[in-house]
């Protein structure tokens, strides 16, 4: 494919990361040159430098060519201006522009193209998705929950329990009893896809796919009983706060209270979301959590426009007393490796969420969703099997994977989930979850796609 | 650095180099030329060692990721190397007195430079000709370009070893991908070099004249396999194709790439371009018009022929002769001395300091000046339509300095030989320039068989650095480089 991504800044870099190890061809557009030298030291990939709502940039980008145009500058106008311009000069050219002020409702999901530009990602809302999807799930250190099967994958750091070190997977398996499958191990050299022989050692991070309740002998940390009333602290009124606030009901609601510095903006919530008790205090004031006695809640969530207000909102909670806390990360993605160090549960970042949603925008229909796990070394996607695919109606020991890929689990249209054994027989609806390693992309997902004709 | 995978790429290098050795190697054989083939078995002999001596190191390796050192650190050892073993057959044919010469020879060929140690050509193996006029036509466009063309997964370590060969201060992406753009490079230039060589056969060479002749044009590198050069085939036909085609392999070939989809306007409009063919041009003139008015010539026109090929080989710095122009008159050597420090265009197979950046240094005096006059302007510094930015700026004023220093030190050394002034100088910088002919002793009939070996290994040295642009191989020698 080729793509032509218009901003080179942390979203377009990140896209272009996940891009050319797919071997697609990433052209970039910005204004800056210093930022435009940035990508193409990191990647393999070619840079126009120029204003991307100007017509002739866009030829010289050679869109006329292109496959896909995605617009990811911090600017909604410019995003906008030159997803239109490619829709009508260009009208083949598929157009993805990230913009944040649509939809104030939150309800413009599926509401197709606007001004000719094909997908509309807002990352506000894609990231309240996500940390809804967190928060709703149990708040599982470094989980991925899928949008057609209600299995989770779940990262496991192998510590000196002798429980697991130099056992085979199938071992463990046989002696835990539980339902699981190994996607990925990630040991300190390599990410490899595991067979039923691998050898479990100290320090392997596993990537494990299955039902939550089936994970418990594992995941000792979460098990504990999702309370009835489960009690949230939000830090910080922004957008990704209402569009949260959204997805709630109103029982969750009422269980909420939001803490944010500026008088209007909590005029603004407490108008709009009565049930929420919004108070107006600065969170870094430090007798806060103690004097509207927080420190019995289950859950703080920091959504502060800063990422270390954010970490260190999220981490001082936990040592005050409060169960959970999550931290949303904006700008420094490096600090999403952070959680483990911090003792924070989860941190999630709206570049990463935007990117994820973007890419699974062009991986075509049957794929519901993407996830790139241990540090972008593997991905996992979401199948759905449809009739003339080079899988379906085969045994899953028939289906050659190379050593590429592992097909996690399978949830079958009624909802079921399965993790499957080698005699399964894929039927066209089922959806399936598959893990590859980033290098291998092609191969797999020739296998899962319709062939263009 | 990625030592093992560099060491895994230096191996497919060789055996590039050892497939491209088939060639000689049959004709050797077909030919009957004992030593030569012996030479050339050795030396692919020596390749499969060496690949399978790395193959058993870098078992298991797999990991591709490839730093801007590693493309510093390959690219110069893969032209060490590949000299060394190609040097083999030359050294076993008996052609040259010793290991030295024999290696001076091939990096002469690799870096397009043209120089020899041979007092007499014709006399030694067609075979060994042959490879050398063959070194000439893969170094021009680059070994590593061709192998980040052909061998895919390289990824964006393909960026970082292309940007360590090839030859300007901004290095220009044609496409996305750095493996189409590599290929595209390569086809333009054999797709050149095929027309090159059918218009010489039909000019009446012969099909190993034409190739070797096609070899040395297309790469700006000027080895021949007649003793007096061009000169020998005496005709004017020859001499227009050969001087038009020195002129294609010296200019960017992103022009052609440009000029191919259609986008002629921005070729019109190269400031390099123009440049090297107003410089090129005025020359040609100058000295045709000094030749006739002396009387060297009967008419302007045989004047303005020779003009002509001398200006274009030397400023292409390929290092072919149609004239002995060191008989000319001082004015017209001086003009030609002048071109000496110009070289070829960026992204082009000729050597030098290249257009782009004589060119921007003389924007930048100007602009300078004007900044005298008005210290509060503001004066970008403008080459056809692109403004160079200070870090390109200050990069090609630190090239030039380095290079005119190392070609200083370099004739220092030289004069150790006891050789005149002009020839030690000439010496020096037709090697870091990779002219191949110069003034004096090394003139377009003179040779390097004289200086000492010691001598021929610093000469050799030179090339690789001018070839590489300095840079890539003097970040070798900073304790930065290695630090971890």
């Amino acid at each position: 494919m080729k793509i032509i991504i218009l901003g080179a800044g942390r979203r377009g870099s990140r896209l272009a990361f996940h891009l050319c190890k797919e071997d697609e061809e990433v052209s970039f557009i910005d204004k800056d040159g210093a930022r435009l030298d940035n990508v193409l030291y990191k990647f393999d990939c070619m840079g126009i430098l120029g204003n991307g709502t100007d017509i002739e940039v866009l030829k010289q980008a050679n869109c006329a060519d292109a496959d896909v145009f995605i617009a990811v500058t911090g600017n909604d106008e410019i995003n906008i201006v030159s997803c239109g311009l490619v829709a009508s000069e260009f009208p083949k050219v598929k157009t993805i522009a990230a913009i944040k002020n649509l939809g104030w409702s939150g309800k413009n999901e599926g509401m197709g193209s606007i001004l000719g530009i094909s997908e509309l990602v807002n990352p506000n809302i894609v990231t309240a998705k996500l940390l809804y999807s967190i928060v709703k799930n149990g708040i599982y250190n470094n989980i991925i929950t899928f949008n057609k099967s209600d299995l989770i994958l779940y990262n496991y750091l192998v510590e000196d329990s002798k429980k697991f070190v130099s056992k085979t997977i199938q071992e463990i398996r046989k002696e835990t009893k539980d339902n699981f499958v190994v996607a990925a191990i990630k040991n300190n050299r390599d990410t490899i896809v595991p067979n039923g022989s691998t050898i479990i050692n100290e320090n392997d991070i596993l990537s494990i796919v299955g039902e939550p309740k089936n994970l418990s002998s594992l995941m000792t940390n979460i098990s504990k009983k999702q309370k009835e009333k489960f009690k949230i602290i939000l830090v910080g009124g922004s957008m990704i706060t209402r569009f949260f606030l959204k997805q709630c009901n109103s029982s969750q609601l009422k269980n909420i209270t939001l803490i944010e510095m500026k008088k209007d903006i909590c005029n603004e919530f407490a108008n709009e979301f009565p049930q929420v008790v919004v108070l107006n205090a600065d969170i870094t004031d430090d007798s806060i959590l103690t004097d509207s006695h927080l420190t019995d809640y289950d859950l703080l969530i920091s959504l502060t426009e800063s990422d270390e207000l954010n970490l260190i909102t999220a981490t001082y909670s936990k040592k005050m007393g409060i169960e959970r806390s999550i931290a949303l990360i904006r700008n420094n993605i490096n600090y999403l490796s952070m959680e483990s160090y911090l003792g924070i549960d989860a941190v999630i970042s709206t570049t990463e969420s935007t990117v994820e949603t973007v890419l699974s925008k062009l991986r075509g229909s049957n794929v519901s969703s993407i996830h790139s796990i241990l540090g972008g070394s593997m991905e996992v996607y979401e199948y759905t099997v449809e009739e003339n695919t080079k899988v379906c109606g085969k045994k899953l020991s028939a289906i050659n994977m190379k050593g590429k890929g592992i097909i996690a689990a399978i949830s079958t249209k009624s909802f079921k989930s399965i993790i499957p054994t080698g005699d399964y027989v894929l039927n066209p609806g089922d959806n399936v979850l598959v893990s590859v390693s980033a290098g291998s992309l092609k191969y797999i997902q020739q296998l899962f796609i319709k062939d263009k004709q | 650095m990625n030592y093992k995978q560099d060491l895994k790429l230096l191996a497919f290098m060789q055996i590039f180099i050892a497939l491209f050795m088939i060639i000689p190697t049959v004709m050797a054989y077909v030919k009957n030329e004992q030593l030569a083939f012996t030479g050339f078995l050795y030396a692919i002999g020596l390749i499969a060692i060496f690949c399978i001596f790395v193959a058993i190191l870098t078992r298991g390796e797999k990991d591709p990721s490839l730093g801007t050192r590693d493309g510093y650190l390959f690219v110069t050892f893969t032209w060490i190397i590949g000299a060394a073993v190609s040097a083999v057959p030359l050294f076993v044919s008996g052609s040259y007195p010793d290991y030295v010469s024999a290696y001076f020879e091939v990096m002469s060929g690799f870096t397009t430079t043209g120089a020899t140690v041979l007092t007499q050509i014709e006399d030694n193996p067609s075979s060994i000709l042959f490879w050398r006029s063959a070194t000439n036509w893969l170094g021009g466009m680059g070994i590593v370009v061709l192998l980040v063309a052909l061998i895919p997964k390289v990824g964006s370590g393909g960026n970082k070893l292309v940007g360590a060969e090839s030859v300007g201060p901004v290095k220009d992406k044609l496409t996305p991908k750095i493996q189409n753009t590599a290929l595209i490079l390569w086809s333009i230039y054999v797709g050149f070099s095929i027309i090159e060589a059918i218009l010489l056969k039909v000019g009446g060479l012969s099909l190993y004249e034409a190739v070797t002749v096609t070899f040395s044009t297309m790469a700006a590198a000027g080895f021949c396999v007649k003793n007096s050069s061009i000169g020998t085939f005496d005709s004017l036909y020859v001499d227009i194709i050969v001087t038009i085609f020195m002129l294609i392999g010296g200019a960017n070939f992103a022009l052609y790439y440009k000029a191919l989809t259609g986008r002629l306007k921005s070729v019109f409009k190269d400031g390099e371009l123009h440049a090297y063919l107003l410089i090129w041009s005025t020359c040609t003139l100058i000295i045709a018009v000094f030749l006739t008015s002396k009387g060297i010539y009967s008419n302007f026109g045989s004047a303005l022929r020779y003009s002509a090929f001398q200006n274009a080989s030397i400023i292409t710095t390929t290092g072919f002769a149609t004239a002995n122009y060191v008989l000319w008159p001082t004015f017209t050597q001086m003009i030609l001395l002048v071109l000496f420090f110009v070289g070829g265009c960026a992204g082009s197979a000729g050597g030098g300091i290249k257009v782009i950046r004589v060119t921007t240094v003389i924007k930048a005096a100007g602009v300078h000046i004007k900044q005298r006059i008005y210290p509060n302007g503001i004066f970008p510094v403008k080459v056809g339509r692109d403004v160079i930015k200070d870090d390109v700026l200050i990069s090609i004023s630190g090239f030039i300095a380095i290079y005119i220093a190392t070609g200083l030190i370099g004739s220092a050394i030289a004069a150790l030989s006891g050789c005149d002034m002009m020839t030690a100088f000439a010496a020096s910088f037709l090697c870091l320039g990779n002219i191949g002919i110069g003034f004096g002793a090394v003139g377009p009939t003179g040779n390097f068989s004289t200086f000492a070996p010691f001598l021929k290994w610093m000469f050799a040295f030179l090339m690789l650095v001018g070839r590489l642009e300095l840079f890539t191989v003097f970040a070798l020698f900073t304790k930065s480089f290695w630090k971890k």
